[in-house]
């Protein structure tokens, strides 16, 4: 097959610059993209600090520090510092090398997310970084790079240090990268308030994990808030914990599944959690993903209100974050993948559980109204513990006998002509509407049904 | 699930012959392993047809009768035939999605209801979570939906089964008379094959079942055995192609059966097995045909007087 009987030219199948800028930001969205470089930090700090580490917490000390305005981005961050021939060779590489050396349960991945979010926020970025034992400054101006026709593709140092010695304390060492000749529609986002509000809640939820490990993470000057998952738990309802492992291309990934009911009723908030490495990659997901309405066009429920007391937590963790199946942006998951599949086998049977349990909850309130019926009462008396107290159970657990069914008394409600209920009335022999309505209603089926 | 006003199920002659046969099906898993290893789940309202006839023909003793009807609970837990029978009260939904399945187990849920998204979801529980070596099976209404113009029809099924579950193609001719019974069985074909899928244990769906049948409303039953990997090889040990009932594919068993006298019936027995002509005094030709398909299961019925 491989045998060449004649000699052809080459065709010429290189990328522009300017494609590849224009093509690598647009599927991202730029919160996210600035979300992927707090990945980095975290990865910083996990490499800094592996979990034989003394810290206690593992990341005390550690903080990533975003500033947004609509004249520049910054994110800084202590948590180890980028290597000046690990910058050379990688970090700056569009895409993993296969050489690429990785960090243990990292959250980042796919090599492009760092360069992504700096064309995506602004045309002159600036990378310093001072490691252990080297140092480096990057100063890019996106749009003379764009022009300059070197191939391969390069970037300039403007400092660079190979080796620093005696070696930087670790309080010391730091990376920030700054953008600024922010793209116009960039810098109108960053003067918003909400948008600055949606960052914060997004880094809360996302990155959590690692701030319970005691990473704190600032956007322009404020602490976020973590946002921690829990599930209500009490001695006759008891949420469902599953942990199993499956095999991905000859490597472990872990899964760890919860469901049950949050004590808040937030519809935002209700619906299936997916961490890929305690990163949260899917949050709050009513869809076809997480199982809802099957794709049968619903063999499991469409999401409906009455299921915003709902939540699920799916944990994928793997040594080697490859494994993961987590998309680019890191914000889906491949449900084609073996991991996901493992995982959602079990949500759909989980969510099964849980939203039976609703039901008949909701189904209780039209015998029991103002939540007084066992099981909406069980329900109120149940209290929110986080996911590390949540016992292992292979299923979502009730343990509270139903009330007995109250027979439902429908009312009927309609309009006749006046003079023909007169008639009527007159024929049976009663006086009140009520009484003719109930008698023609029983006429009908004594004749009919019965 | 409900039957208050329905007819009485001990004296429908075509189900009856479709378990008849569906237990001789069920007698070629023994091939696999004892059959008295096996547990059923179904809807025995609170004649438990099924579970008396699969416990006296197939020694399974582990049974879970499941019934949504708060009303039939205390008749059900009174009529239930044996000891080993479980009645568990609620939405089959929950109950498969929570069952401990802990061997091989026949699930035979038996709707009075056309297809719906509801059933699918049990169908999906199922196939999702039986262990290998279980047999699936559905019995739903395939009577077409009632509407004024036939061009409804597939409005009325995409609103029943969801849109993506209707085959590709389906007509709403394709859903008049007994044809709508070949479209739902094709529906519970894809989304068992879709759940099964999905299992790690690189499970496998084949079907055994096809039944169409009539005692009134048109019925379909179909189902099948769900194989892991390591077990698909067994499949061949059971010989299911040596008994009456087995249909691996749309190719179906329709079972209409003609009123006969008891006279009618000796008189045809005596002449059977036989592939030539029966003699059947003003008996039609389909009518001797139907008899001769399935008169080894043909009931006898006679009003006893207790």
């Amino acid at each position: 097959m491989a045998k060449k009987t004649k000699q052809f030219p080459k065709i010429d199948a290189n990328p522009t610059k300017t494609f590849f800028i224009s093509m690598l930001v647009r599927d991202i969205d730029l919160l996210d993209s600035i979300i992927d470089l707090v990945d980095n930090s975290v990865d910083g700090a996990r490499s800094l600090r592996p979990k034989t580490t003394k810290s206690s917490p593992r990341y005390k000390g550690l903080v990533v520090e975003l500033t947004l305005n609509e004249n520049e981005f910054r994110i800084e961050d202590n948590c180890g510092g980028i290597a000046a021939d690990h910058a050379q060779h990688y970090v700056f590489n569009f895409g993993r090398k296969p050489d690429y050396p990785t960090v243990s349960e990292s959250v980042g991945q796919f090599g492009v997310g760092m360069k992504r979010a700096l064309f995506k926020i602004g045309k002159h970025f600036r990378i310093e970084s001072r490691a252990e034992e080297s140092a480096f400054v990057v100063d890019v101006d996106v749009p003379s790079w764009q022009k300059s026709p070197e191939n391969p593709w390069e970037f300039d140092f403007d400092e660079y240090e190979p080796s620093i010695d005696p070696p930087t304390d670790e309080t010391d060492r730091f990376t920030n990268v700054i953008v600024n000749d922010l793209h116009p529609a960039v810098a109108a986002q960053f003067k918003l308030d909400h948008v600055i509000n949606h960052l914060s809640t997004m880094l809360g939820a996302q990155h959590q994990a690692s701030m319970e490990l005691g990473l704190d993470i600032l956007v322009n000057g404020s602490s976020v808030a973590r946002r921690t998952p829990s599930l209500v738990q009490s001695q006759v309802i008891k949420p469902l914990r599953v942990a199993s492992t499956v095999d991905v291309d000859g490597s472990d990934v872990e899964i760890e599944v919860f469901a049950g009911l949050a004590e808040s009723g937030q519809r935002e908030l209700a619906g299936w959690y997916i961490y890929c490495n305690d990163r949260l990659v899917v949050g709050a997901d009513k869809t076809e993903l997480t199982g809802w309405g099957r794709t049968g066009g619903g063999t499991l429920p469409e999401y409906h209100p009455e299921f915003r007391k709902f939540r699920g937590y799916v944990f994928l963790s793997a040594e080697d974050a490859s494994k993961l199946p987590w998309n680019t942006t890191k914000t889906s998951v491949d449900t084609n993948s073996v991991a996901y599949s493992h995982a959602l086998r079990q949500m759909i049977v989980a969510m099964q559980q849980v939203l039976g349990f609703i039901t008949d909850a909701d189904k209780e309130l039209e015998s029991y109204p103002k939540r007084g019926g066992p099981l909406n009462k069980a329900i109120a008396a149940a209290e929110a513990v986080g996911l590390d107290e949540v016992e292992p159970a292979p299923k979502f657990i009730t343990d509270i006998a139903p009330a007995p069914v109250k027979k439902k008394q429908p009312t009927i409600n309609y309009k006749v002509d006046a003079d023909k209920l007169e008639e009527v009335k007159d024929e049976i022999g009663v006086s009140s509407n009520k009484e003719a309505g109930l008698a023609t209603f029983n006429y009908y089926y004594s004749a009919v049904i019965e | 699930m409900s039957r208050g006003r329905g007819p009485d199920y001990r004296i429908r002659p075509a189900k009856h012959v479709e378990r008849q046969m569906i237990l001789d099906v069920l007698r070629r898993l023994s091939a696999l392993g004892p059959l008295s290893e096996y547990a059923y789940v179904g809807f025995g309202a609170e004649y438990f047809v099924d579970f008396t006839l699969f416990h006296k023909g197939l020694g399974i003793a582990e049974m879970t009768s499941i019934e949504s009807a708060a009303s039939l609970i205390e008749r059900c837990e009174f009529n239930k035939p044996y000891d080993s029978v479980t009645v568990l009260e609620g939405r089959s939904s929950e109950h498969f999605a929570k069952i401990d399945f802990l061997g091989p187990t026949v699930a035979w849920p038996d709707y009075t209801e056309r297809l719906d998204k509801q059933q699918l979801g049990d169908l999906d529980m199922l196939a999702l979570r039986l262990p290998s070596r279980s047999v699936l099976m559905a019995t739903v209404n395939a009577e077409p939906d009632k509407c004024d113009q036939p061009s409804d029809l597939l409005k009325l099924l995409e609103e029943r089964v969801g849109p993506n579950s209707v085959p590709h193609g389906t007509k709403s001719a394709d859903l008049i008379g007994w044809n709508s019974s070949g479209v739902s069985r094709e529906i519970i074909d894809a989304q068992i094959k879709k759940s099964v899928a999905l299992r790690d244990d690189g499970a496998k769906y084949f079907q055994l079942v096809n039944f169409q049948y009539r005692d009134g409303q048109r019925m379909l039953t179909v189902g099948g055995i769900v194989l892991s990997a390591a077990d698909t090889d067994s499949f061949g040990l059971c010989r299911f192609d040596t008994v009456d009932g087995y249909r691996p594919d749309v190719d179906h068993v329709r079972i209409v059966l003609p009123q006969l006298t008891a006279r009618e019936m000796a008189h045809l027995d005596t002449q059977l097995p036989c592939e030539d002509d029966l003699d059947g005094p003003g008996l039609k030709e389909s009518e001797l045909d139907a008899y001769r398909s399935y008169y080894r299961w043909y009931p006898r019925y006679a009003l006893v007087d207790l």
